[in-house]
C-alpha cells in the first residue's frame, strides 16, 4: 500500500458519515448501527446525501481515470467535512493511501485529497484511537461467542487490528474465540471474485473451513465486502454459522434476532 | 566469436545503465554501523555455540588445550570405525595430529584435484570416509564455520568425505557473523578465491519438507574447539 | 522456458481440483510461512533489518552501473572471467562457447533460476552437451521432464510416491517412499559425475561489488561441488543481484535464508571470487561469471524498478493465499507467485500474462512478508492499469465500469440504479440470497450465494430518520 498519511487527532466529535455504497444498497442497517453508536458516543453525525463511492472497485480493476471521476465525485460530497467515519477498512485505504495516487498530477485535486485524506478514519480506528474509548459500555442478552476476521485492507493498509478486538472483547455476554487464519485473504479482492471464480472461491473454502472448525457462533469483521464474501459461502454450502459486521456486534443487533 | 559478443553487450548494457535516470536517489545512505541480524549472544560463547551446532545435528566437543583436541579427534575417528585413512588439510591448525595419526596407522591424505587427471583423484577419493580441518573463524549465534582456502587448505575435505572434522581455535570463535565480516572477514573475501561457511551437515528438504542428512556434502560435522 | 501466463485462470481451475497438489502445497507452504515468521520473530529487531535490507538494494540498484564494473575489475584481478549476455540466447551462447573452448563434454549444474529463464538445459542439450541437475528437486523436475514450481522449493508439488514411481522407473531403484531412501538414491547418482564433470554451472544469489565475489547459498552441498570439483565454473547472475559490499551482503544473506526456510544460515554459504589460486590443491582452473540482461536494465528505468530489488528468497510465494491454491505452474513461467506475477509481464510483455496482475485480491500479505518490502501490490496495481491503457482488458468489464463511473459520479443516477437493483434482485432472492446471476456475474453465484440488496438504501433510510425528528 501506498505511504501513509498522518492522520490528524480528532479533536471533534462532529462526523461526517460515509457509508459505502455496498452497506448503502445492502446492509443499511449496518449503517444506522453505525451511525448510533457514533452518536452514543457523543458525536454529532452528519451524512452529506450527495455521497456515493470511493471508486476503488474502478481503481483496483485498472480504470485509474473512471474511478478518478469518482473520487473527485467523492471530494466535492466531502468538501464542508471536518472528520470523515467509514464502517470499512477498505474505503478508508482508498481515500488514505490512492487518493493522492490518483490526483499526483492534478496540483488542486491533489491538495484536496491530502485533506481528505488526512481526515478520513475507518469506525473502530475512530472510536479506539480517535476517541480513545476501548468499552463502549454495550452488551449483548444472550452470551454468545464471536471471532474475528482481520480484513485486509484494514489490517494491512491502516494497521487495523487490536481495535476491534478491544471493542468487541470489551463487551458484555461477549467470549472471544480464535479463527485459525483470521488474517488470511477471504478471495473477494473486488472483480477478483468475478473475474478469477475458481481462486476466489478456493480462498473462500479455506476460510468458510476455518469459520466451521472455530469454536465461534459468529464471525464478526470490519468490511462489508469481506462479509459478503463469506457469507455467501457459508450460505451456499448450508453452514448456519454467519459473519456480521461489527457495527451491528456493537448496536447490539447481534444474538437478538440474528441471523 | 561469443566473447566479442560479450563486449558489445557490456557496452549496450552499461551505457543504457548509464543513460537512464538511476532510481533510488533517496535511498537512505549505509548505515554508519550496520545492526547485526542476530541478538548480541549472552553467557558463554561457546555453550552457544554448541547449541547451535547441536541442533543442526552436529556435534561439539570442549578440548581445554591440543593434546586432548587429539584425543577427541581418535575418537571419533574409532566411532567412524575402519579408518585407515582420511583427507585433510596439509595445514592443520594442530600440527602434532600428523603424527597422531601415523602412530595409529592411519594414512592423511591431501588430495591434489587440479588440471589433467582431475577426476581420477577425485574417484581416487571416494573411498575416504573422514576430512579434517581447521576453521578460520565460528560465529556463536548461528553455530557456523567460516573456512578459507589457500595453499594448504583446500575445499574437498570439508566437501567430500561423508564425515567432517573441523578443530577450531577458542579465540577463533566470533559472537556474530557480522564481528567477523567487518573486517576479517573482508580481509579473507579479498585474499581468498573461495570462503564457505558452513552450518551444521550437509540436507534437503526438498521431498515433501522432510529433512534428509547427507546429500552431498557430509552427514556428519564434528567441531573440536580447543584452548 | 514456453510462457503459458495467459492460460493462468484454466491451469489454476485444474490445480485447485487437484487434491495430491492441494495436499502438497498445504504441507510446503505452510512449512515456508512458520520457518519465516519463526525466523524473522527471533532475530535482532525484524523491522529495522528490513529497512536495512532494503536499503541496501535500493542503493545497490541506483549504483547498478559502476557496481558492476567495480565487480568486474575485482573478480578479473584474482584471475577470473566476467561476460556480459543482452538476452536468454546470447546468454547459452556464450555458455556453449565457453564449454567448446575448454573441451567441456558433461556439465554438473546448480538450481538457477536466471538458467530457467534462458532455458539453459535444452539449449546446451542441443549443443550436444551432457547436463546433469545436481539440486535434488531440480534433478527431480529434469528426468520428470517437469519445470520447478517454486523459487526454493522446486518440487513443492510432488509427493514422495511420484518421486518414488520416478526413481523407480528412470534411476532403476527398488520401490521406496522413504524420503531418506530417495536421497540416498539421487546422492549415490550424481556423485560420479560430480566427480568426472568437465564443467560446473551455477546461479549466484550475490554478487558483491567490493570484493568480486559471487556468493551461493544452499542446504546440499550441490552448489559448492559445481563450483569446486569441475576444472571450468560458470555463474550465470542477473544484473540486478550485484551488491555493494560485504555488510550488506552480512544483512541480506541472513534475512535470505531467514525468509526462505526459516533458517539462520542454509548449510553452505559459498563465496568465490576467482578460480582457484595457482598454488591450491583444488578448485576450478578457470570461473566465469555472465551477467545477464534479459530485461532488467529495462526494468531499472521503469516505475516497475522495485521489483528488481528481489532476492528470490520465495517467501512471497509461501504466504500468498492465490500461490497456496494454484501452486506455481499456473502462472505459467519461471517464476510464480506475487512476484511472478510483476516480474512476468515486465519480462515476456504484459500482453503475454495478461491475467496475472490480476491473479491477487491485493490481499498485501506478500509485502508484509518480503524481506526487503517491495511494494508487490502497488505494482500490480500498475500493471493493471497498463493492461486497460493497452486496451487489453474485456469489453464488458469496460462496459460496465464505465455505466459503474456514470451512476457514481451523480447521487440521483446513483439512487436509482440502487433502487432498480433492489427492485430486480428481491424479486427473484430465494430467502433474501441470490443462487443464480446472469451473465458475467453468474461467476459469483457458480459457488456463492449474494444477497438481496435491501428494500431501502441507507440513503432513504437517513431521510426517513430525519423525517421522524431524529437527526
Amino acid at each position: 500500500m501506498a505511504k501513509h498519511i498522518r492522520q490528524l487527532p480528532a479533536k471533534h466529535k462532529k462526523v461526517s458519515f460515509f457509508v459505502t455504497c455496498i452497506v448503502d444498497m445492502i446492509y443499511p442497517e449496518t449503517g444506522l448501527s453505525a451511525v448510533e453508536v457514533l452518536e452514543r458516543l457523543g458525536c454529532e453525525v452528519d451524512f452529506p446525501q450527495a455521497q456515493t463511492c470511493c471508486g476503488q472497485m474502478g481503481f483496483n480493476a485498472g480504470y485509474r481515470d473512471d474511478a478518478t471521476a469518482v473520487a473527485k465525485h467523492f471530494l466535492d460530497s466531502y468538501k464542508d467535512a471536518e472528520v470523515i467515519v467509514t464502517p470499512s477498512g477498505s474505503c478508508a485505504t482508498m481515500v488514505r493511501h490512492f487518493y493522492t495516487d490518483l490526483f499526483a498530477d492534478d496540483p488542486a485535486w491533489y491538495d484536496r485529497a491530502v485533506y481528505a485524506a488526512s481526515i478520513t478514519w475507518e469506525l473502530t480506528e475512530f472510536i479506539v484511537d480517535g476517541l480513545g474509548i476501548t468499552d463502549i459500555g454495550a452488551a449483548l442478552d444472550l452470551p454468545i461467542k464471536v471471532a474475528l476476521h482481520d480484513a485486509c485492507h484494514g489490517l494491512r493498509g491502516l494497521g487495523i487490528k487490536e481495535q476491534p478486538r478491544a471493542l468487541v472483547g470489551s463487551m458484555g455476554g461477549v467470549t472471544v474465540e480464535e479463527l485459525k487464519g483470521a488474517d488470511q485473504c477471504c478471495g473477494f479482492g473486488g472483480l477478483f471474485a468475478i473475474k478469477m471464480p475458481d481462486v476466489s472461491g478456493a480462498m473462500l473454502n479455506d476460510k468458510v473451513q476455518a469459520i466451521v472448525e472455530s469454536a465461534a457462533d459468529v464471525i464478526v469483521t470490519c468490511d462489508a465486502s469481506c462479509l459478503t464474501q463469506m457469507n455467501g459461502g457459508l450460505s451456499r454450502q448450508g453452514c448456519p454459522k454467519r459473519v456480521v459486521h461489527i457495527a451491528d456486534m456493537l448496536a447490539g443487533k447481534v444474538g437478538q434476532n440474528a441471523d | 566469436m561469443a566473447f566479442e559478443r560479450s563486449d558489445k553487450a557490456r557496452t549496450a548494457i552499461l551505457k543504457r545503465l548509464r543513460s537512464q535516470h538511476a532510481p533510488f536517489e533517496d535511498a537512505p545512505p549505509h548505515p554508519a554501523e550496520y545492526r547485526p541480524v542476530t541478538l548480541e549472544p549472552e553467557g558463554d560463547l561457546l555453550e552457544r555455540f554448541r547449541v547451535e551446532v547441536e541442533r543442526l545435528s552436529g556435534k561439539v566437543y570442549a578440548a581445554p588445550d591440543s593434546e586432548s583436541a587429539i584425543d577427541f579427534l581418535l575418537s571419533i575417528l574409532d566411532q567412524v570405525g575402519d579408518v585407515d585413512s582420511v583427507m585433510g588439510w596439509e595445514t592443520l591448525p594442530i600440527p602434532a595430529i600428523g603424527g597422531a595419526l601415523s602412530t595409529k596407522g592411519i594414512t592423511m591424505i591431501v588430495p591434489l584435484a587440479r588440471r589433467e587427471g582431475r577426476a581420477e583423484v577425485l574417484r581416487a577419493s571416494e573411498s575416504i570416509k573422514v576430512g579434517i580441518t581447521g576453521a578460520d573463524a565460528a560465529f556463536a549465534t548461528t553455530g557456523t564455520l567460516a573456512l578459507t582456502t589457500r595453499d594448504g587448505q583446500g575445499r574437498l575435505p570439508s566437501l567430500l568425505p561423508p564425515v567432517h572434522i573441523a578443530l577450531l581455535p577458542r579465540g577463533s570463535l566470533y559472537p556474530r557473523l557480522e564481528d567477523w565480516l567487518h573486517e576479517d572477514g573482508r580481509y579473507a573475501l579479498l585474499q581468498s578465491n573461495s570462503v564457505v561457511f558452513i552450518t551444521g551437515p550437509s540436507r534437503t528438504s526438498d521431498i515433501e519438507m522432510q529433512t534428509i542428512l547427507g546429500v552431498h556434502g557430509p552427514a556428519e560435522l564434528h567441531v573440536i574447539v580447543y584452548g | 522456458m514456453q510462457i503459458k501466463a495467459n492460460d493462468f485462470v484454466q491451469s489454476a481451475t485444474i490445480a485447485i481440483h487437484d487434491i495430491t497438489l492441494q495436499t502438497a502445497l498445504d504441507r510446503g507452504t505452510g512449512r515456508g510461512v512458520n520457518g519465516r515468521i519463526a525466523g524473522m520473530a527471533e532475530a535482532n529487531h525484524a523491522a529495522a533489518l528490513r529497512e536495512q535490507a532494503r536499503a541496501s538494494r535500493l542503493r545497490a540498484l541506483h549504483d547498478m552501473p559502476d557496481l558492476l564494473e567495480q565487480f568486474e575489475q575485482k573478480f578479473t584481478e584474482r584471475g577470473g572471467t566476467v561476460l556480459y549476455a543482452e538476452d536468454a540466447q546470447a546468454c547459452n551462447e556464450l555458455v556453449i562457447e565457453i564449454a567448446r573452448q575448454h573441451g567441456v563434454h558433461k556439465i554438473v549444474k546448480g538450481k538457477s533460476m536466471a538458467t530457467e529463464e534462458t532455458g539453459l538445459n535444452h539449449a546446451l542439450e542441443d549443443a550436444g552437451l551432457e547436463v546433469i541437475e545436481t539440486d535434488l528437486g531440480e534433478f527431480v523436475v529434469q528426468i520428470d521432464h517437469d519445470t520447478p514450481s517454486h523459487i526454493v522449493y522446486p518440487i513443492i508439488h510432488k509427493t514422495r510416491e511420484q518421486v518414488s514411481a520416478l526413481f523407480v522407473e528412470k534411476l532403476g531403484i527398488e520401490p521406496t517412499t522413504d524420503p531418506g531412501a530417495l536421497t540416498k538414491a539421487a546422492r549415490a547418482y550424481m556423485r560420479d559425475h560430480f566427480l568426472s564433470a568437465d564443467m560446473g554451472i551455477t546461479g549466484g544469489n550475490f554478487a558483491i561489488a567490493e570484493t568480486g565475489t559471487i556468493a551461493i547459498v544452499t542446504n546440499e552441498g550441490n552448489g559448492r561441488m559445481c563450483s569446486s570439483l569441475p576444472r571450468v565454473h560458470v555463474a550465470v547472475v542477473g544484473i540486478e543481484k550485484v551488491i555493494e559490499n560485504v555488510d550488506d551482503f552480512g544483512t541480506l544473506v541472513q534475512l535470505l535464508t531467514r525468509s526462505a526456510t526459516g533458517q539462520r544460515l542454509t548449510a553452505y554459504v559459498h563465496m568465490m571470487s576467482g578460480p582457484a589460486h595457482v598454488e591450491d590443491e583444488d578448485g576450478p582452473e578457470q570461473m566465469y561469471v555472465i551477467f545477464l540482461d534479459n530485461g532488467r536494465s529495462r526494468i531499472r528505468e521503469t516505475e516497475y524498478a522495485e521489483a528488481l530489488a528481489c532476492i528470490r528468497c520465495g517467501a512471497c510465494l509461501n504466504t500468498c493465499p492465490v500461490y497456496q491454491n494454484v501452486g506455481g505452474h499456473s502462472y505459467g513461467w519461471v517464476y510464480p507467485g506475487p512476484i511472478g506475477a510483476v516480474i512476468t509481464p515486465l519480462m515476456v510483455g504484459i500482453h503475454n500474462a495478461a491475467p496475472l496482475p490480476h491473479a491477487s485480491s491485493l490481499c498485501g500479505a506478500c509485502k508484509t512478508a518480503c524481506p526487503v518490502d517491495i511494494d508487490i501490490p502497488a505494482m500490480l496495481l500498475r500493471l493493471r492499469a497498463d493492461l486497460v491503457d493497452e486496451g487489453d482488458t474485456p469489453a464488458v468489464i469496460t462496459g460496465a465500469i464505465k455505466g459503474w463511473r456514470v451512476a457514481m459520479s451523480n447521487q440521483a443516477l446513483y439512487e436509482a440504479s440502487g433502487k432498480a437493483a433492489s427492485i430486480a434482485s428481491r424479486a427473484i432472492a430465494e430467502d433474501g440470497q441470490l443462487h443464480n446471476l446472469p451473465g458475467m456475474l453468474g461467476n459469483w453465484t457458480k459457488n456463492r450465494d449474494f444477497p438481496a440488496f435491501a428494500p431501502k438504501s441507507f440513503h432513504e433510510l437517513w431521510r426517513e430518520r430525519k423525517l421522524n425528528g431524529k437527526r
